[in-house]
């Protein structure tokens, strides 16, 4: 067997440790991983876990793989490859056993990734693939990159010429030194829930003893909102889900983290795991599932063999068994995979494209059956309110927007990590906590959010003010506000799942036009434009790929009217 | 009080079946709402977005928005035409449509609700790509170019000749129509002339290799009535054999 499938200390096969990859396609091997992987006949369904463990063992998922996976699933390598060209980090042919991606981030384009991006393509000519992919949650230890998935942060100038000698002597991953791959927690401010260590014996002590529905109205009672973004009472979600008719249920962790600038779930599944997994366990016990499922991210394989012992602990101890399982599904390189219907198409093994709503995954979720999805922080925090009640939930945050937030900081500030505040802080008391250097501008929320100015720091951080959204990108008078429009409308562009017309087509015209006006050439009307992108897409994604650069014309326009009034 | 259900569409009264779209009850009613993707028969799809209407202020598909009763549907206003106009320029903007040299220009629904809703010149500078064509079929031509990924051809395959002929893969400006076939080629997947999916494509992508210049351009389904009189019809779709 290849290194990387060597059994971890629990016992468990390590099925994504740090390697490069196998030269040549061997069916073999590759039936002994899947069982590894899945310890049970795969089928279609599970052709796209199956496809990012051969990517991962063999660099590609060549021709003869493609086959082999074909014949097993009763398909054809065409429906296997519409699904490899969907998947970032998917790809069919492979020249070298290295490859990198750097982290297209705003944040860390302005701390310099380009510039070492282009040394190392240069330096490394032949001997690794060299590319950039959409944030890989980071961008507080950056500029980062990801090599055969893994992560490589703090990366300098010196880094990249020290990585580029691994590279000529060949030295294999799995000797490069340790600390290049280390990713800090980053924890600047810990509130309750980044403080919270359940112990999960006495937390299902405590659950299993109230019936399902008091564990409902507690969750209705707190007032928990969604942290995903959307901000959907947790307690009606459950609810509905639990009054669906159906003969089996699911309850789904969202660890997709896909909106650049935030990290906050990462820092959640490395420091706060068994929170997470009672807030699910919680969940499958109000709703009656008997199935959870954590979809996690790809650029967060990294966390995949830990998460994975864990919940073999889990079942070691009966926290989980027949009544309620939970296992681990990854994600391979696209943000449109975050939202939550899209979320199932994957987990089903599709392309990842957003189903039509009504009905909503509490009715028709995953193999149609009622499921509920909920953020990584989210679960957390039902977690907490069990423990800790009611009364005490609400003790913190604003009347609308109980509880806490974690704010994920990066950009032009001394302190960038995660902050937990209550619910309601403002921005103002943000960017004292990160000791921001000069601010002009602070995108919250990521692209998908909304670009504040001084005018706005006053407002509260919570449902009911200035978006909530768990990330903080700030930046100092220095930067252009061009370009960061730019950065994200090519995120988004790069991340339309290409279903409908105006994300699909529209995000490229779009792009296209902005570079267009920079340069004072002809151009659609951008403002129309971003308009119409934004008011008849199909999904959240299009719905608000338009927004930075309405932002950026706003802004500009004002600032015209303000030079005019001087 | 009446007891039959109904919503109104531009202050007009439709008519409903619990279940039913707005799209299928203003069809039923012989309402047109301008769109691509959708087809009485198949399921609904959404992905087109021509078929816009606003509800209480926000924007909606028509073909995807379930029919509730008393609903204020707005569809002809000139906010939405406009932005009808738009999307229809995007998808020119996005394939290769160069109207005057194509074998279906006449019959083309695309073409045809470009002029419905006054489109007169490229307000997006095309962004040319250049997809695989396949003439591997010995009595069907797919061009790629012109295809707007409505997947009508899929649906109609599965749905109605019960076949596994087309898919779309890639994603975002990659997006592609593919044959369900280890070669990719239309030739080596189970579909034939007379099926249903062979005679949906409402532009011309998937193209009969037989018989395409038999009608004179100038008296076409859409030289003799526009789209919103006509309906969204090709001249061949008797051909399918049910
Ligand atoms: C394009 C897009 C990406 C999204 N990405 C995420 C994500 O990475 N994580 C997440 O929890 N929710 C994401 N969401 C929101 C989910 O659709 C869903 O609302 C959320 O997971 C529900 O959980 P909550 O109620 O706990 O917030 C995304 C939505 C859209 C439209
Ligand atoms: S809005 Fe964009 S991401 Fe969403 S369905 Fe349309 S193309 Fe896909
Ligand atoms: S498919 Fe329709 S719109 Fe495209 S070139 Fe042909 S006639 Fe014109
Ligand atoms: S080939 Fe025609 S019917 Fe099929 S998706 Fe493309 S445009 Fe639609
Ligand atoms: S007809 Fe409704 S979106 Fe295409």
């Amino acid at each position: 067997m290849t290194s990387s499938s060597t059994a971890s200390a629990s016992g468990l096969p390590r099925l994504f440790s740090r390697s490069a990859p196998l030269p040549q396609w061997d069916a073999a091997a590759a039936q002994a991983l899947l069982q590894a992987r899945f310890g049970r006949l795969w089928q279609r369904q599970d052709l796209l876990q199956a496809l990012i463990v051969i990517q991962h063992h063999f660099g590609a998922i060549t021709a003869p793989a493609q086959t082999w996976l074909a014949r097993h699933c009763q398909s054809n390598t065409a429906d296997v490859r519409a699904l490899i060209h969907f998947y970032h980090f998917l790809q069919e042919e492979r020249s070298t056993p290295h490859q990198i991606l750097f982290s297209s981030n705003i944040i860390e384009e302005q701390q310099g990734m380009r510039t070492l991006f282009d040394e190392l393509r240069m330096g490394t000519h032949g001997l690794a693939e060299v590319g950039l992919t959409s944030c890989i949650g980071l961008s507080d230890q950056g500029p980062a990159a990801l090599v055969n998935g893994h992560p490589l942060t703090r990366l300098s100038g010196q880094r990249i010429r020290e990585i580029q000698r691994q590279l000529q002597q060949q030295i294999p991953l799995a000797q490069w030194p340790q600390n290049w791959f280390r990713v800090d927690d980053n924890i600047q401010t810990a509130g309750r829930l980044l403080q919270f260590q359940p112990d999960p014996a006495l937390f299902l002590s405590q659950l299993l003893a109230q019936a399902p529905q008091q564990v409902i109205d507690r969750v209705q009672q707190s007032g928990l909102r969604g942290l995903g973004g959307a901000g959907f009472p947790t307690g009606r979600k459950w609810q509905a889900c639990a009054e669906a008719p159906g003969a089996d249920r699911y309850v789904i962790c969202n660890a997709d983290e896909g909106e650049p600038g935030t990290f906050k779930d990462r820092v959640l599944l490395q420091h706060n795991l068994d929170a997470v997994l009672c807030g699910m366990r919680m969940c499958g016990h109000a709703v009656s599932a008997r199935h959870g499922i954590l979809y996690l991210r790809g650029e967060y394989l990294f966390l995949f063999d830990a998460i994975n012992t864990r919940l073999q602990q889990w079942r070691e101890q009966q926290w989980l068994n027949a009544d309620f399982n939970i296992e681990i599904q990854l994600g391979a390189g696209a943000y449109v995979c975050g939202e939550e219907t899209a979320l199932l198409e994957s987990i089903e093994g599709r392309r990842g494209i957003p189903r039509i709503k009504p009905p909503f995954p509490v009715r028709n979720g995953l193999f149609q059956l009622p499921t509920v999805v909920n953020n990584v922080e989210t679960f957390a925090a039902a977690a907490w309110l069990l423990q800790s009640g009611v009364d005490a939930f609400r003790a913190v945050g604003t009347e609308q927007s109980p509880g806490t937030r974690l704010h994920s900081v990066a950009g032009d500030c001394e302190k960038p990590g995660i902050y937990e505040l209550p619910m309601g802080a403002s921005v103002q008391d943000l960017l004292q906590a990160c000791a921001a250097r000069n601010p002009a501008l602070v995108q919250l929320g990521g692209p998908s959010g909304v670009m504040s100015s001084p005018a706005d720091w006053q407002q509260p951080l919570a449902f009911e003010g200035i978006s909530p959204g768990g990330s903080v990108m700030v930046f100092d008078a220095s930067r252009a506000h061009f370009n960061i429009a730019r950065n994200f409308t090519a995120f988004f562009q790069q991340e339309s799942c290409g279903f409908c017309t105006p994300c699909r087509a529209g995000t490229q015209v779009l792009l296209r036009d902005m570079d267009c006006a920079a340069q004072g050439q002809q151009h659609a009307d951008l403002n129309a434009l971003a308009t119409l992108i934004n008011s008849t897409s199909h999904c959240g994604l299009g719905q608000t790929a338009g927004r930075p650069v309405l932002h950026w014309l706003q802004m500009n326009a004002a600032k015209k009217t303000e030079v005019a009034h001087d | 009080m009446t007891d039959t259900l109904q919503f109104f569409i531009d202050q007009q009264a439709v008519p409903f079946q619990p279940g039913q779209t707005l799209m299928q009850a203003a069809q039923a009613a012989g309402l047109y709402i301008p769109h691509l993707c959708f087809h009485d028969g198949l399921t609904p799809h959404g992905s087109c977005r021509v078929c816009i209407v606003e509800i209480n202020g926000s924007i909606r598909a028509a073909c995807t928005t379930p029919a509730t009763a008393n609903l204020q549907v707005h569809s002809e206003t000139s906010a939405l035409r406009t932005q009808r106009r738009q999307l229809i320029e995007l998808l020119f903007a996005e394939g290769n449509h160069l109207c005057p040299s194509c074998e279906v220009s006449g019959n083309c629904q695309l073409q045809a609700l470009a002029y419905d809703l006054g489109m007169t010149h490229y307000e997006f500078v095309p962004l040319d790509p250049h997809r695989q064509n396949d003439g591997s079929h010995p009595d069907l031509f797919i061009e790629q170019d012109r295809c707007i990924f409505c997947e009508l051809c899929t649906r109609s395959a599965q749905q109605q000749d019960h076949k596994n002929v087309f898919g779309i893969g890639g994603r975002g400006a990659d997006t592609y129509l593919f044959a369900q076939a280890d070669s990719s080629r239309l030739a080596d997947t189970a579909i034939t002339a007379q099926d249903h999916a062979a005679h949906i494509c409402p532009v011309g992508c998937i193209l009969p290799k037989q018989g395409s210049y038999q009608i004179p351009i100038g008296q076409r389904v859409y030289d003799e009535q526009p789209i919103h009189l006509r309906g969204n019809h090709r001249p061949d779709e008797q051909d399918a054999t049910p």
